[in-house]
């Protein structure tokens, strides 16, 4: 309990990318670059409401996500495409604005297991945020 | 063709059931469990994919479904002043256009303003109008919770909890018949309709069975409302009852005493669509008590299909082709089955062609009839009959279409109506 995500690909809400689900893996082991990732949201207010603790109700209306999870924010930069830790680059979704969600993916082909040391790498740059 | 646009996609319905199933996993305290989070996850495609009023619908959904957990003990009531009356009438409305979305917001507006229990009723019956019934099951055993005495609320609870949980409703159903002097005559009358539905997939000799071991129930459950008056919910227990009751006699082959009891029923109340058209349907082509019966249940916006399917019949046979073309429409906008959808399709395009509309038009509700009810002979031999007469239109004059007998259909409506939906 250090107020930072937990790592790990067997839910949703920990820092990891679920192969089969939220990430294609090919048959020699690498991330397929198919503008799939981790799925990530420019802020947390417009996360499904499913995903939103259950304590934050007050803020927003029928959340029903578990509550030994927490929303966190990484970094301050606008939500747009680019590279934004080592190896990892952030692709929003396409269409009309505003835009709600988006992926980490990977900068370039690489094995899965890389790619989640990547994510993991970046466990410290996380906050919880939940203002 | 539906009978009113639909309150949300296929999508939103899958939604709908996740939402309600990871609330009762929040209600017992398992929200942070594997088995939440697996219905979470199960959730997110859907989600996804709904569009953004549905979305909002399923996030205030959600924020509703809260209220069915909350201790009633701690919401406070405060008075309903002069805005509130007007946007509970509002409210109303709203659900009376089927603007539910609108009616929803309304209710969640005035909470802490009406009673918990009334508040979820009216949730409830959003949710049942608009085809959720496992929705509307949740909000109706919440208000039943807070007031056991509302048998109203209980069998509103039964009702929508038979349409999507079965199974759970027959063992309270047959809970409810073991010991019927222990509940309301309303409720009884409620768990004995949903026997009656399990008819549909008995066999004849099992559902006579049935019916032999609920008549003395409900006659016992008639003589408990006749001998007490004064029960709120005595109307409704009367007419559903002596319903029951006709519906038992007319599929055991007693019209007599069926009759008697549709009448007994309409004698309390002359505008039961349900037991009007129960009597047209049964006196069907034994005079003219029948049509009028049929006629005021069509008068009072009955949504049975029934009244419409027997009156679509009638006007066909008496060359009254616009009022049969009406009633077709009519008809075929309220819930039916595949196979009375059939019928009044086939009989709309006879209509329609003894009225000279386009070709095109009468052939596709022939298509259709054809369409819902592939056994449908006579309406593929018509439909064959119609475009030969397009080839030699000399002939249109002199057309002679095979059409179905009263006993005919009064036979098929008897069998729908075992095999359909309980009256």
């Amino acid at each position: 309990m250090d107020n930072l995500p937990v790592v790990g690909t067997t839910s949703s809400s920990e820092l990891g990318a679920r192969p089969g689900i939220d990430i294609t893996v090919d048959a020699a082991g690498s991330v397929v670059l198919d503008s799939s990732g981790m799925s990530v949201a420019p802020e947390w207010r417009v996360i499904d409401f499913t995903r939103i603790p259950r304590r934050l109700r007050h803020i927003v209306p029928g959340a029903t996500g578990a509550n030994n999870t927490s929303c966190f924010t990484m970094g301050a930069g606008p939500f747009q495409s680019g590279v934004i830790a080592n190896g990892l680059e952030l692709i929003p979704d396409q269409g009309p604005a505003p835009i709600t969600h988006g992926v980490i993916a990977p900068a370039q082909v690489v094995p899965e297991a890389q790619f989640q040391t990547d994510l993991a790498n970046t466990r410290n740059a996380w906050q919880i945020d939940e203002a | 063709m539906v009978p009113y646009p639909s309150f949300g996609s296929p999508t939103f319905s899958l939604v709908v059931k996740g939402l309600v199933e990871l609330h009762r996993l929040i209600n017992d305290g398992k929200g942070d469990s594997q088995e939440a989070e697996a219905v979470r996850d199960a959730l997110d495609g859907p989600l996804k994919a709904l569009n953004r009023t549905e979305k909002e619908r399923a996030q205030w959904l959600s924020e509703d479904l809260y209220s069915v957990s909350a201790p009633t003990a701690t919401i406070i009531q405060n008075a309903m002043n002069s805005t509130a009356q007007h946007r509970l009438i509002e409210a109303l409305e709203a659900r009376e256009s089927r603007d539910w979305d609108r009616a929803l917001a309304l209710f969640r507006e005035l909470k802490g303003q009406i009673s918990p229990d009334l508040l979820s009723y009216n949730r409830g019956l959003v949710w049942d109008e608009a085809d959720y019934p496992a929705i509307a099951a949740e909000f109706f055993n919440h208000a039943s919770q807070i007031d056991p005495t509302n048998a109203h609320y209980r069998a509103l609870y039964m009702q929508s909890l038979s349409l999507y949980e079965p199974e759970t409703a027959r063992n309270l159903a047959r809970e409810v018949l073991a010991n019927d002097r222990k509940h309301d005559p309303l409720v009884v009358a409620q768990a004995a309709t949903i026997r009656f539905q399990e008819t549909s997939s008995a066999s004849d000799a099992q559902t006579v069975q049935l019916f032999r071991e609920l008549i003395p129930i409900m006659e016992r459950n008639l003589a408990r409302v006749e001998a007490d008056a004064g029960r709120p919910s005595n109307a409704a227990a009367y007419e559903s009852t002596v319903g029951k009751l006709g519906i038992f006699y007319e599929l055991l082959g007693n019209s007599s005493a069926a009759v008697d009891y549709f009448s007994r029923g309409l004698q309390v109340n002359p505008n039961n669509d349900g037991l009007l058209a129960a009597r047209g349907v049964l006196l069907y082509g034994t005079g003219a008590r029948a049509i009028a019966d049929l006629e005021r249940a069509a008068q009072l916006g009955s949504q049975l299909a029934w009244p419409y399917l027997f009156l679509a019949h009638h006007y066909l046979a008496t060359s009254r082709f616009e009022d049969c073309r009406l009633m077709c429409e009519t008809g075929l906008k309220v819930r039916g089955s595949d196979a009375v959808k059939s019928e009044l399709e086939e009989w709309r395009a006879i209509a329609q062609a003894e009225l000279g509309f386009p070709s095109d038009t009468v052939r596709a509700a022939f298509e259709a009839a054809v369409r819902l009810d592939a056994s449908n002979e006579l309406a593929r031999r018509n439909h064959v009959f119609f475009e030969a007469s397009l080839k030699a239109p000399s002939t249109r004059l002199q057309m002679k279409w095979e059409q179905k007998t009263a006993a005919a259909i009064r036979q098929f409506g008897l069998a729908e109506r075992r095999f359909g939906v309980a009256a």
